[in-house]
């Protein structure tokens, strides 16, 4: 499949200016992880340590804790982030939709139909919306 | 060797230098600010409630003896110095790697939020236009998003490797309101980019400062979104009256109740980070970022160090007093409650901006004036009003159980029925 | 490899982009290989978000930042929260540790051995080994618009589908809470 000549780029080669984006942002990561850590192995290095029964028991306002801090919790919780995962995605959608449709020209005669296919996207999502409420997803009692 | 130099050479580009400069200004300005942020706080919570505040420590620090109080500023960098030299104590029920993992998340996704704000806007260097920010990426405003929706981690993480009640709690319920209030505030950066057709931050800065009656600051065409949009910034960075993550009376410190020094501190610079990011981010959005005033174009879009300088001071004018307005709304409301703070979000904040997408989309395609847009607000804000109560509405949610002898059902009824 | 070598020489930019690629690569990979030695489901969460964080960051190396965005927005940070409170709510103790039987063990095996054999079927025959360069990234700023008019465009079916496929998601999580109510 891959005669001896052929080039294999490692990367697809890139103009200068490309690397000059995402550059910053690495040096901004590196930062905030050495800031992170850094800070951490000087705080344990600098300040006191001290163990004791009491001190080793969970916090629990001076109680003795009763039973585990693992508990099952309400399935509310779930729905939230499935309602959220749902309108993140059609978010996530939209947002090239919006890029690109004010920009349209008025001649390429687009623009309506753009509307109307990113209206039936959005109606689905306002259905979904009305169905859930409809059926108490979005009640907190 | 010759090729990592000869590498080095090629990329640092004016631009890149540009770019390397800001990251180290603004994030040294983010850390240190921070500390003062927090005396800021104090001072604003003392001036809310008539006190006086931290005035005492100057910059002495008992080495010489000074006799002004400098208004108290020597206590940030006290704390500061307190926090390093606290106890560092890992409770020994905690899940380790965790443990030590979500400060970081918390600090990190902080740190690295802010990179695409144009603090500077456009400078002319040469035959190059430079982009004064830390990074001048292609999705613009949609990045910090993207870092944000990571910020839960640090305190999901942080909540469960505690191995506490409250701080299980306090996770849970910070996760359900930072997942709940994303989709109203990704939906107010979505109408922004169709408003202005692109997603690149500097552009859209630009935009809103181009003068003229149809180029002017978003919150004017957009009031009602700017509001939305605050608000959820004030959910995301879980500050007051949103702050049910460590609501003190119920939850101790939430997720960071097992935390100290250090370790918790850096949960706080995150919050304060987050907080820059958010404020930065409403001032970009709708406020024009860098522009002086609205209508007047009063600044031109490229030029040189001395007008970059102008409009970081300008920036960065605007960020403080959003700071301060946040800061006022912590020590003057009282905190919701959680089922209140997920009605707002889902009942009231994202059908409210799903309407005006739908509006802005109609009012982009038919090319209206912008002014359509404030019109649109108007109307959805009324109709709220006015819709709002006809909605289906659940049981009451705050059934008042009858103690004797509380506010509700006092002693004297009791006494009669016994 | 010598190949290899020689263009890595040749270009003045190849000595960075290599060794980015390859510390992110070394980021997935690694911290993959720790969510399949975990035990903790929790854990696991954590190394699969350095996992796809990591791939987020080789998207953006390729100019792909809309799909990096994507990435963090929906994978990162709305998905792998949706399975960490799945997991904690539907096993019977949430936070046990994870032993995994033998037969799981083979069945595992089996299943990432079948991937690996598509991926690498998939990569033979994709035209980026072959020696064609790979397109050049467009200039300009209007990447996230032509992921747009190819939405509404050439791609309208998939993309319409992908709404109704949400109502239908949402449909069911809406009937799953309303289970839970009575």
């Amino acid at each position: 499949m891959l005669s001896p000549t052929t080039t294999f780029p490692v990367m697809p080669v890139l103009a200068e200016e490309y690397l000059s984006h995402y550059l910053p942002i690495a040096l901004l990561v590196v930062m905030a992880l050495v800031f992170g850590f850094g800070n951490l192995v000087l705080t344990s290095i600098l300040g006191p340590s001290r163990k004791g029964a009491v001190k080793g028991t969970v916090y629990e306002s001076g109680m003795n804790p009763i039973g585990s801090a693992r508990h099952r919790f309400n399935v509310r919780f779930y729905i939230v982030a499935m309602t959220f995962l749902v309108f993140d995605v059609e978010i996530v959608f939209l947002y090239p939709w919006a890029t690109v449709f004010p920009n349209l020209s008025e001649a390429s005669g687009l623009s309506a139909m753009f509307l109307a296919r990113m209206l039936f996207f959005i109606l689905t999502s306002v259905l979904a919306f009305a169905y859930a409420w409809r059926k108490g997803v979005f009640r907190y009692d | 060797m010759q090729d990592i130099i000869s590498c080095l050479q090629s990329i640092a580009t004016p631009q890149l230098i540009a770019h390397v400069i800001v990251i180290m200004v603004i994030a040294n300005l983010m850390l240190g600010g921070c500390a003062y942020l927090i005396l800021l706080e104090r001072k604003v919570a003392a001036w809310t409630q008539d006190r006086i505040g931290p005035n005492r420590v100057n910059f002495s620090f008992g080495l010489v003896s000074l006799k002004s109080k400098h208004f108290g500023l020597g206590q940030a960098l006290v704390d500061g110095v307190k926090l390093l030299v606290k106890e560092d104590y890992d409770p020994p029920q905690v899940d380790k790697i965790l443990f030590y993992l979500a400060p970081v998340f918390a600090v990190g996704t902080a740190l690295v939020g802010w990179a695409i704000i144009p603090w500077g806007g456009l400078m002319q260097w040469g035959d190059q236009t430079l982009v004064i920010a830390a990074a001048d990426i292609n999705i613009g405003i949609i990045y910090p998003l993207a870092i944000g929706s990571l910020a839960v981690y640090g305190v999901v993480v942080g909540g469960y490797a505690s191995t506490n009640k409250y701080s299980f709690l306090g996770a849970l319920r910070a996760t359900a309101q930072m997942l709940s209030y994303e989709i109203p505030m990704s939906l107010c950066v979505l109408i922004i980019i169709l408003m202005s057709g692109t997603p690149r931050a500097e552009d859209i800065a630009v935009l809103q400062a181009a003068g003229g009656l149809h180029h002017s600051w978003n919150i004017l065409f957009q009031p009602l979104l700017a509001v939305i949009f605050f608000t959820c910034v004030l959910a995301e960075c879980n500050r007051a009256p949103f702050d049910l993550a460590e609501s003190e009376q119920e939850l101790v410190g939430g997720y960071h109740t097992e935390y100290s020094s250090m370790k918790w501190a850096l949960f706080f610079l995150g919050e304060y980070m987050h907080m820059i990011t958010g404020s930065a981010m409403f001032a970009l959005l709708f406020l024009g970022g860098w522009d002086l005033l609205p209508f007047l174009g009063a600044l031109p879009a490229v030029g040189g160090i001395g007008l970059v300088l102008l409009k970081f001071a300008i920036f960065a004018g605007k960020v403080f007093f959003l700071l301060f307005v946040m800061m006022w709304i912590r020590w003057s409301l009282p905190r919701f409650r959680f089922d209140q703070l997920m009605r707002l979000a889902w009942r009231s904040l994202i059908p409210m901006t799903l309407i005006l997408l739908l509006a802005s989309g109609v009012i982009v395609y038919l090319r209206l004036s912008p002014w359509y847009f404030l019109l649109a607000n108007i109307a959805v804000f009324v109709g709220g009003l006015f819709v709002g109560p006809l909605l289906p509405q659940g049981p009451p949610v705050n059934r008042r159980v009858p103690l004797a002898g509380s506010r509700f059902s006092p002693l004297v009824e009791v006494a009669a029925k016994g | 490899m010598i190949v290899l070598a020689q263009q890595v020489a040749s270009h003045p930019l190849s000595p960075m982009q290599p060794l980015l690629f390859y510390v992110f690569a070394a980021l997935t990979v690694g911290s993959a290989w720790a969510i399949v030695l975990s035990q903790n489901i929790i854990r696991m969460a954590v190394y699969l978000l350095t996992t796809l964080a990591g791939v987020a960051a080789i998207y953006f190396m390729l100019n792909a930042e809309f799909l990096a965005a994507i990435q963090l927005i929906v994978y990162a940070g709305g998905t792998l929260i949706l399975i960490v409170f799945g997991v904690m709510l539907t096993s019977k103790n949430p936070f046990m540790q994870l032993v995994t039987s033998p037969l799981e063990r083979a069945l595992g095996l089996f299943i990432a051995a079948s991937v690996a054999v598509m991926a690498m079927v998939a990569l033979l025959n994709s035209p980026v080994p072959g020696g064609a360069a790979a397109p050049a990234a467009p200039a300009g700023h209007d990447h996230v618009a032509r992921i747009g008019r190819a939405l509404l465009s050439d791609y309208l079916v998939p993309f319409e589908l992908a709404a109704v496929l949400l109502l239908v998601v949402m449909v069911a999580a809406a009937y799953m809470a309303r289970r839970t109510q009575r």
